[in-house]
């Protein structure tokens, strides 16, 4: 036997082993390997990064079971990818050869719903939507939303420090955390923060786990704020001839003082394909809008959507409406919705994501076109203009002569133009594999060593995520 | 050319659907909308007065939020509506409804009104699935009846349409006025677009009560859930999604899952 086919040989008895524990831990039927099924589990919503074959795909029921699986992974040196719904942007949980994926759709219980105290307690595969519901049936309100939370999970929004629409208005994910239960690598478990509203006993480690993309720990548990359920919505659409007066309508407004529930910005491309989806223009002549502002206020009073509709008329708003009617809100909300639905028959998507500073849109909007036009994808910006946080849409024919080559051009084009602008390398989709190359470089050398020193503390063996978030040198990849 | 559509607010079926302790639907729960089938039949009706011109009147009975999807349907082009809205009415069953119905049509086609040619509808409601209501309509009316239509065409004075059911295709006619429904095939249903939803704001919409239709045939005994020939004696929720049958390949995996699959009529 030679070298290599001996450690060959140890491998396989240490992965039979492994699988055996798995097997103990969660129930046979809950250990996936075979590949036609796990299949479904290697990717998440980025096209372009690569997926791995995972050793096995595990479906843990509680958090004693996931301790066991994280547990014997770590003595077994084989890492593990948490994975959510898989409706995340940057690869965080594709899966990695020999990797054990865990997935979080058997913990899916909300546990408690406590108007008085105004939190809930949930396990880590409630989806979004699910809690937003049971919140309302308790006349309470869970804010963040990811845009996707009718298939996203809680889990995956708190590994990946979601934002969405609302934001700005009443803060992201990290903002409604109160307390965590996390596995760590050895298996034992970690309760951080607290269940009231203050609370700086030692170090926030809630805001330690959330947005750590599953690269220090697996969040069996949350503590979330809830607030009063909101008034009714009432909703805006103003229309600009160019994209400079759409900018500027946003930030004369946030210049008000003024907090709107969404403020969403849609330039041309991304509204032309809406108006071809639907069928139906906004404008009876003139064409497609250069940019669209959609507004919605849930205060319960005039003043958002008065001062929102005065900076739109000042900016030359070619048209301006608005409505405390909620029939009339939800269509005028179908032209926003329509998007993604309005990209998808002209080829793969890509929904990136970049952040600058909420007076910079405009220039981000003009550059992203220079772009589309550079590298011959389509291009189409829509966003959180409140906060800054917008989403090129990269859209392209994979059958294309070198389509996917140029989509990435475009994306890394564009995130160096929101760099160029003033914006950090992600504001909410996280890091993934996708921003890895921009990560130390943006946090600075001692920024980085720091980031290091807590991954070595927490996961000194690499269990976690290996590959994701960091790219560390060839030196201290681990070998597997 | 002049049609009624009839539409229904349901609880979206992509929502969360439940009944109350006493089987009507819980409306505290649930998102309203438009029943979808509607839309569809609300579209069929919108192409044939772009053809022969005329007016769209959507018709729908039922509670007082249920006004908004009219206006939906008002906004994605229909011309006027009328809501047949009243206490009394909750709890009716089908054939309630078919009565209601037939004397709101009347009421549409009175002296003075426009007079109308075809009665649009779904065939089946996504909440209550009866699809009876479009048949029992045309009984009341005296008119011929063309339902489960998966295409609709008019010429001189001819609605035709093609029957599609399990058990084979169709083609029918009739002469106008009649009562067709039509399938989920029927149509695309378009987008309310901006205009439309602003134009909706000033079309008229008309609120009928029982007393209303007294004088267009309604007969007391016949109308409202009082005089519901069917009752809802218990509700069961569905059961829990089993934990599915697990077959292990022993050379005989294939055909033991073929045998399954017939055994539940898949195959």
């Amino acid at each position: 036997m030679t070298t290599d086919s001996i450690r060959n040989t140890a491998q396989d008895t240490g992965r039979r082993e492994l699988l055996a524990l798995l097997v103990q831990a969660v129930g046979a039927a809950h250990v996936l390997t075979d590949p036609d099924v796990t299949e479904q589990y290697r990717r998440d919503m980025q096209p372009l990064v690569g997926a791995g074959r995972p050793l096995a795909v595990v479906r843990p029921a509680c958090t004693s079971e996931v301790a066991a699986v994280i547990a014997a992974c770590t003595r077994h040196g084989v890492p593990v990818v948490p994975r959510g719904a898989g409706s995340g942007m940057t690869g965080a949980a594709n899966a990695q050869d020999g990797a054990v994926t865990i997935l979080t759709s058997r913990m899916t219980a909300i546990l408690t719903i406590d108007a008085a105290a105004g939190y809930a307690v949930v396990q880590p595969g409630v989806i979004t939507l699910d809690l937003i519901r049971a919140a309302e049936a308790a006349g309470m309100f869970y804010a963040p939303d990811p845009t996707s939370s009718d298939w996203c999970t809680i889990g995956g929004n708190l590994a990946n420090g979601s934002g969405g629409p609302h934001g700005s208005k009443y803060g992201v994910t990290a903002d409604a955390v109160l307390a965590l239960e996390v596995v760590l690598a050895s298996g034992r478990v970690l309760a951080t923060g607290r269940h009231t509203l203050k609370g700086v006993t030692g170090y926030d480690l809630n805001r330690l786990f959330v947005g750590s993309e599953g690269t220090l720990g697996f969040i069996t548990q949350a503590t979330l704020r809830l607030t009063r359920r909101r008034p009714a919505l009432t909703t805006a659409v103003a229309a600009f001839a160019s994209v400079e007066e759409a900018g500027r309508a946003v930030t004369d407004f946030i210049a008000t003082g003024q907090s709107l529930a969404l403020l969403e910005i849609m330039d041309q491309s991304c509204f032309a394909a809406v108006e071809t989806h639907l069928g139906s223009r906004l404008l009876d002549e003139g064409g497609t809008p250069a940019a669209v502002l959609f507004a919605q206020s849930d205060s319960g009073t005039r003043a958002e959507l008065a001062a929102f509709e005065d900076a739109a008329r000042a900016n030359g708003a070619i048209l301006s409406f608005q409505t405390d009617d909620p029939a009339e809100g939800e269509m005028i909300m179908g032209y926003w919705r329509g998007l993604e639905a309005a990209l998808e028959p002209l080829g793969t998507w890509i929904l990136h994501e970049v952040t600058v500073p909420r007076d910079r849109l405009a220039a981000l909007i003009l550059s992203a076109a220079d772009i589309a036009a550079e590298t011959g994808v389509f291009v189409g910006v829509h966003g959180h203009a409140q906060d800054g946080t917008v989403h090129p849409m990269i859209v392209y024919r994979p059958d294309a002569e070198s389509a996917s080559e140029r989509a990435g051009q475009a994306y890394r084009l564009i995130l160096q133009a929101a760099l160029d602008l003033g914006g950090p390398v992600t504001g909410e989709h996280g890091i993934g594999r996708m921003k890895t190359e921009y990560l130390a470089d943006a946090l600075g050398e001692v920024g980085l060593e720091v980031h290091r020193a807590i991954k070595a503390a927490l996961d000194p063996g690499g269990t976690f995520n290996p590959g994701s978030m960091f790219s560390f040198g060839p030196e201290e990849r681990r070998t597997s | 050319m002049n049609i009624v559509v009839l539409v229904k607010q349901v609880p979206d079926t992509y929502g969360e659907r439940t009944l109350r302790e006493d089987g009507r639907i819980d409306r505290e729960r649930g998102t309203p909308a438009l029943d979808e089938i509607d839309e569809r039949a609300l579209e069929v009706a919108l192409r044939l007065r772009e053809t022969a011109g005329g007016e769209v009147t959507v018709l729908t009975m039922g509670p007082p939020e249920a006004v908004v999807a009219l206006r939906k349907a008002l906004a994605m082009g229909a011309d006027r509506a009328v809501h047949v809205c009243d206490e009394a009415l909750a709890g009716s069953d089908a054939l309630q409804t078919a009565a209601v119905l037939a004397a709101a049509v009347r009421a549409t086609a009175a002296p003075g009104a426009a007079t109308f040619d075809l009665v649009v509808a779904g065939n089946e409601s996504t909440d209550g699935r009866t699809a009876a209501v479009p048949a029992m309509l045309a009984e009341r009316l005296g008119l011929p009846q063309l339902t489960f239509l998966g295409s609709v065409a008019v010429d001189a004075g001819i609605v035709t349409g093609l029957r599609i059911t399990p058990e084979g295709t169709t083609e029918l006619c009739a002469a106008l006025p009649a009562v067709i429904s039509v399938t989920e095939g029927s149509a695309q249903p378009r987008f309310p677009n901006f205009k439309g939803i602003m134009s909706a704001r000033s079309k008229p919409l008309t609120t009928l009560t029982l007393a209303d239709l007294a004088d267009h045939g309604l007969v007391e005994a016949e109308a409202g859930g009082a005089n519901s020939w069917s009752l809802v004696c218990t509700v069961t929720a569905r059961p829990a999604r089993a934990g599915g049958t697990v077959i292990s390949d022993d050379g005989t995996g294939g055909s033991r899952i073929a045998a399954f699959l017939a055994a539940a009529n898949l195959i």
